[in-house]
């Protein structure tokens, strides 16, 4: 808790002080409130307020984004904070981050509260080494289970063609437990993609991430990028994923597979009318065993078919989609719109699936969402949304939401 | 509310400083043709590596289009030339082609291998923390609506996917009662 706040106010001095010192400074924030009723059918005024920093001066960089989150009616409050890292660029060769960041080198894309340290040996590798605690906001700040996430990667940069990362990284799941391997997990692994400068520009890629203290393959994607034409890409990619049983971490993944499973995924996009039509359909099987009875299958279908009259600020999205698992299945239709006019814009989205679920659910659900909003300087956006959302089994809501942002010299 | 208030003041305070939109041009309006003859001719770059295709003299949709990164944004450039995105990409920078096709679901692969270079055009963290996680019920972001009914049919497709973003925690705190979700 204390470590908490004195970080946040930390950065809030520096975000404070930095317009004052710093060559580069950014700011945004964002108030985003809605009135509806929450699933007890009591009225709720959620309310999120974001704001964001970040500054540079010589060799220093500071960032921070944070939310702050009260309910009038139920008298909540909460606060997240999601980045808070001051990076210090010493020498050419070296950059360090310190602080709470996003890291997404090995296996997964996490926020940690600890060091990043880049070294640059040479003018083609970039050689990270990282330690901090994994945090998630899901479960609240400062969990002393939160474990330890150490891990190192060399990697090839500015490069044209090749691309290559070998990484090792050593994850303890609870901070002081020692029963290794069921606490720990230590991966090894390699990430390589080679773009082939030949006609159709067909693009390589694979990784193999090894968990060297469960001794067993945890994941194994190879995969390819192919533009035969200037109007079609196509990907295609192969995978497989085997997770360790004995680790005491629970995933999603352990709860619904008992064994290795399998995926593979393909998608198309051509261009329709250039500039105007595309459609793109994309496909994915995944092969699981949910449970010692058998092996089951799972689908997912989309099919979109993007239209855009850049000319009018027009943009369409009309989207078929298409589940199905042991679980159940589902059936979906979605059409988004988007129009710019001058300093107005107004967004529209229409939602409406039918489920059939393994509970004997067979429900159906729509969701009809509108924003319209007005630029008041380069920097200002106003927006105010309504929402009618419908589920003939579970619920049926009316929400009206209002969005007032600001940026200052930021890019997204 | 301290902390509002104080990063309300800043915010406004910073409202005053404002800029002026400036009106977006394509690349090859601002392309100086004969200033780059010159360039061409010392670096021996033949006038085929953009006009392969004759019509190419009269019509500029016919000109390679990657022409000029080949020494405006290229790890190996013919002749090191300005590389600012910003000279020729006023309004925007496009979507690379890597984009184009099932991004979502490969982006984390692709980023891995080279997560610098996602920096050049999404320079703020906060853009992949806006999916992987920020909290939020208010706007319709990492799932739509009408995804909250029918999760339990994604999840026994595609289980791992689930895990790149929650703890098993979330879900049960939720299917216990304890809903942790609802701001
Ligand atoms: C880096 C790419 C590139 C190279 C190399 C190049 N051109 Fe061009 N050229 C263009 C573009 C782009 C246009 C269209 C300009 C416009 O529409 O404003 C153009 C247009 C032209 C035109 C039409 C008239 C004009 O200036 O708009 C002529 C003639 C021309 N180029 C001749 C040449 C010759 C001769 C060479 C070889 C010395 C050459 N170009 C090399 C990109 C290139
Ligand atoms: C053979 C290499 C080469 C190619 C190809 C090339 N340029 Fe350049 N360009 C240069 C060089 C060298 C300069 C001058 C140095 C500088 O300003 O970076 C320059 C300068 C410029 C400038 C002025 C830069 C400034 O800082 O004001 C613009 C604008 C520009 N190029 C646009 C283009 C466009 C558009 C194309 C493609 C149609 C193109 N260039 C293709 C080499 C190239
Ligand atoms: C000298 C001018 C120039 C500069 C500088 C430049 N580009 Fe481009 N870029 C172009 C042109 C011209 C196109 C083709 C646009 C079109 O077809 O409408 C293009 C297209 C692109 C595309 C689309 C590629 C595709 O295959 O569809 C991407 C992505 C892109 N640029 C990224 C960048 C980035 C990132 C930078 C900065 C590192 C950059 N560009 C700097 C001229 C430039
Ligand atoms: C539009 C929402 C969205 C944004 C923005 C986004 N991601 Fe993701 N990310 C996802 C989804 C969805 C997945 C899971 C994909 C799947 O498995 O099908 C994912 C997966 C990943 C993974 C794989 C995680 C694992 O456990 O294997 C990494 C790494 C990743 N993203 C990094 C990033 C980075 C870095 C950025 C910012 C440059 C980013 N993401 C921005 C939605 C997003
Ligand atoms: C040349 C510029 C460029 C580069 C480099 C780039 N992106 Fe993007 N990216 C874009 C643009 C433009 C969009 C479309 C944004 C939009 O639709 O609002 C986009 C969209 C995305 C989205 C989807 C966001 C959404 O809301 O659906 C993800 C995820 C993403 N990028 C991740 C990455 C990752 C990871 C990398 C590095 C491997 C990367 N990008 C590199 C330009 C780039
Ligand atoms: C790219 C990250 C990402 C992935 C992948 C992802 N989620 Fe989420 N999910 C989020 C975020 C962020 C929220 C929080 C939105 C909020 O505050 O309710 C969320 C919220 C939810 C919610 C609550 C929705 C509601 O209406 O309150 C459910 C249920 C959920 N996720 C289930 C899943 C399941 C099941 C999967 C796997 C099939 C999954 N998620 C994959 C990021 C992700
Ligand atoms: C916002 C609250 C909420 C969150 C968060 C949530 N769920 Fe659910 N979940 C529900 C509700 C409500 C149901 C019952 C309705 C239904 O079957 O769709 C349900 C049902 C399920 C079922 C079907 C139950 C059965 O026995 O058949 C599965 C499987 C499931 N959820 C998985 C997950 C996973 C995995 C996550 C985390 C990634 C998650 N849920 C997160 C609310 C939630």
């Amino acid at each position: 808790m204390l470590l908490k706040y004195f970080l946040f106010f930390m950065f809030m001095l520096l975000a404070s002080a930095s317009p004052l010192c710093a060559s580069e400074f950014e700011a945004h924030s964002t108030v985003l409130g809605q009135s509806r009723e929450s699933s007890g059918s009591q009225h709720v005024l959620p309310f999120n307020g974001y704001v964001g920093f970040s500054g540079k001066h010589e060799k220093w960089e500071g960032t921070t984004d944070m939310r702050f989150f009260r309910d009038f009616p139920r008298k909540e409050q909460d606060y997240d904070l999601y980045q808070a890292l001051v990076r210090f660029r010493p020498l050419e060769l070296l950059s360090m981050d310190i602080g709470r960041q996003f890291v997404a080198l090995e296996s997964s894309a996490e926020t940690i509260d600890g060091v990043r340290m880049t070294l640059f040996p040479q003018e083609h590798l970039a050689l990270d080494v990282y330690s901090g605690m994994p945090r998630s906001v899901e479960i609240g700040d400062f969990n002393e289970d939160d474990g330890l996430l150490t891990g190192m990667s060399l990697g090839l940069i500015k490069t044209k063609r090749t691309r290559a990362r070998i990484f090792s990284s050593w994850r303890k799941n609870k901070f002081r437990l020692n029963d290794f391997p069921h606490n720990d997990e230590i991966f090894v692994g390699g990430n390589l993609s080679y773009q082939f400068p030949i006609k159709m520009m067909p693009l390589l890629y694979g990784v193999m991430e090894y968990n060297a203290a469960a001794k067993n393959i945890d994941t194994a994607t190879a995969g390819f990028d192919l533009y035969p034409h200037r109007r079609i890409s196509v990907n295609a990619e192969f995978s497989f994923a085997d997770e360790n049983s004995e680790a005491d971490k629970k995933t999603v993944f352990s709860l619904f597979s008992q064994d290795a499973a399998y995926f593979a995924s393909t998608a198309v996009t051509f261009e329709l009318i250039p500039d105007y039509v595309d459609i793109s359909p994309r496909y994915s099987f995944s092969r699981l065993k949910p449970s010692a009875e058998g092996w089951s299958n799972g689908h997912q279908l989309n099919v979109a078919v993007p239209v855009s009259f850049a000319d009018l600020g027009l943009h369409l999205t009309p989207s078929y989609y298409f589940l199905q698992s042991w679980g159940g299945n589902v059936h979906g239709a979605r059409l988004d719109v988007r129009e710019t006019w001058q300093k107005w814009f107004g967004e529209t989205s229409f939602d409406f699936s039918t489920h059939r679920k393994v509970t004997n659910d067979h429900d159906r659900s729509w969701s009809l969402i509108g924003w319209v909003g007005y630029t008041l300087l380069k920097e200002w956006e106003l927006a105010a949304g309504m929402e009618y959302n419908r589920n003939n089994h579970f619920n049926n809501d009316v929400r009206a939401s209002f969005r007032m942002s600001y940026n200052f010299g930021m890019k997204t | 509310m301290v902390l509002i208030r104080s990063g309300l003041l800043i915010t406004i305070l910073l409202g005053c400083m404002s800029m002026a939109a400036a009106k977006a041009k394509h690349p090859y309006d601002k392309y100086d043709h004969e200033m780059h003859n010159s360039f061409f001719e010392s670096a021996e770059v033949s006038c085929e590596m953009c006009h392969a295709d004759p019509d190419s003299y009269g019509n500029r949709k016919k000109v390679n289009r990657l022409g000029c990164h080949r020494c405006h944004n290229d790890p190996a450039p013919i002749l090191p030339a300005n590389p600012d995105c910003m000279l020729c990409h006023e309004a925007g920078i496009p979507k690379p082609q890597n984009h184009k096709t099932r991004w979502i679901a490969k982006h984390g692969s692709i980023s891995k291998q080279a997560p610098e270079t996602c920096k050049q055009c999404h320079p703020s963290t906060m853009f992949c923390m806006d999916c992987h996680k920020r909290r939020d019920t208010v706007q319709e972001r990492m799932h739509t609506r009408n995804f909250r009914f029918y999760h339990s049919v994604e999840a026994r497709a595609n289980p791992r996917k689930c895990d790149s973003c929650h703890r098993v925690s979330f879900c049960q705190d939720c299917h216990a009662g304890k809903e942790t979700s609802g701001r």
